[in-house]
């Protein structure tokens, strides 16, 4: 059993906060002070590391009754972290079907797929779908990683509003290039395949994201 | 420990009452009202807080982070003078209802055992 560490307990205990609504960095600091002071009081008058902390917990309340209070005293930063949550969630979801798209894109055009010379499906086809699936999973895979470290919400959106414009900008510019590079046929072929394999991931991404909405959607409380 | 409710409105002009002694942060003031009370009211700390924000909010009180002399790092709340005049307010509020009440049970005790 591993040995009781206070700042590791105060840590867990201050994660939980991370998910608030309507409760400040500043007001978790308060809270956290407060703990603190509550530990050491007891700690004074003889109890244990372990005990004292627990007993501060338990004093200082359920973090989810404390969180609607704090929620009814300043409604308005509950509905501006909503809507932050809402912009980085959509930027974060254009981010990774630009990139998916891009690397599907830039394989094609690199030669790594000979996507037929008629419009239809070919072998390559679903190599070409497959392989924008795939570059999707890896991207995610990474991007969830990135959200797993930076637990800074301002980090992150600046990260993703940046790489959102940059990605809008290298599409234009893609959509330039491809277009002098390639013959007409060329690419109207993989004009089609490219919306062929887009079709395919916006169908992925409705399951995906109804199932996202069922599983986070369990938790979620309906606003007072 | 009274009822909820009248332990909710009796928090407003209890803090009020507390800042009023002077400066004063958070774990203090709990201890206060424990001392004060003689251990009836025992509130849950956390609770606290949101109340201490919702009368900053209201201009009562007004607060500032501190590190005084050789302790820890805190945010001490003062009563301002929106606050002052607010407290005697309730002072009054609560004097009149308790006043009314006092009579009542007095009356009715000299009622009781008759001298």
């Amino acid at each position: 059993m591993k040995p009781f560490e206070l700042e590791n307990a105060i840590a867990s205990w201050r994660a939980q906060w991370v998910a608030s609504e309507g409760v400040s960095r500043e007001t978790v600091a308060e809270l956290e002070e407060h703990l603190r002071e509550q530990v050491d009081g007891l700690r004074t008058s003889g109890l244990p590391e372990e005990e004292a902390f627990l007993l501060a917990r338990r004093r200082l309340g359920d973090s989810g009754a404390l969180d609607e209070e704090f929620c009814q005293v300043a409604p308005g930063i509950a509905w501006r972290r909503r809507l932050f949550w809402m912009v980085v969630g959509y930027l974060g979801i254009s981010v990774l079907l630009m990139l998916a798209h891009s690397i599907a894109y830039g394989s094609a055009v690199a030669g790594l797929f000979r996507l037929g010379s008629t419009y239809q499906l070919s072998v390559d086809s679903f190599w070409f779908v497959g392989c924008q699936l795939l570059a999707l999973l890896v991207v995610g895979g990474l991007g969830y990683g990135a959200f797993r470290l930076v637990r800074n919400g301002k980090i992150l959106a600046i990260a993703v509003f940046s790489l959102f414009v940059l990605l809008r900008a290298g599409d234009h510019l893609k959509g330039i290039l491809v277009a002098q590079r390639l013959s007409t046929t060329e690419y109207g072929l993989l004009a089609f395949h490219s919306s062929l394999a887009g079709t395919v991931v916006q169908v992925v991404l409705l399951v995906v994201l109804l199932a996202g909405l069922i599983w986070c959607g369990r938790s979620v409380r309906n606003p007072a | 420990m009274p009822r909820k409710d009248l332990v909710a409105a009796s928090s407003r002009p209890l803090l009020l009452g507390i800042l009023a002694e002077g400066e004063n942060y958070g774990y203090a003031i709990i201890q206060r009202v424990k001392e004060l009370s003689g251990g009836t009211l025992q509130w849950t700390d956390g609770m606290l807080y949101p109340v201490l924000h919702r009368l900053e909010k209201e201009g009562l009180i007004a607060s500032e982070w501190k590190t005084p002399e050789g302790e820890r790092r805190r945010k001490y709340y003062r009563l301002a003078s929106p606050g002052k005049r607010a407290l005697t307010e309730e002072r009054a509020e609560w004097e009149s209802v308790n006043g009314t009440l006092e009579k009542l049970w007095n009356l009715r005790r000299r009622a009781h055992c008759p001298a």
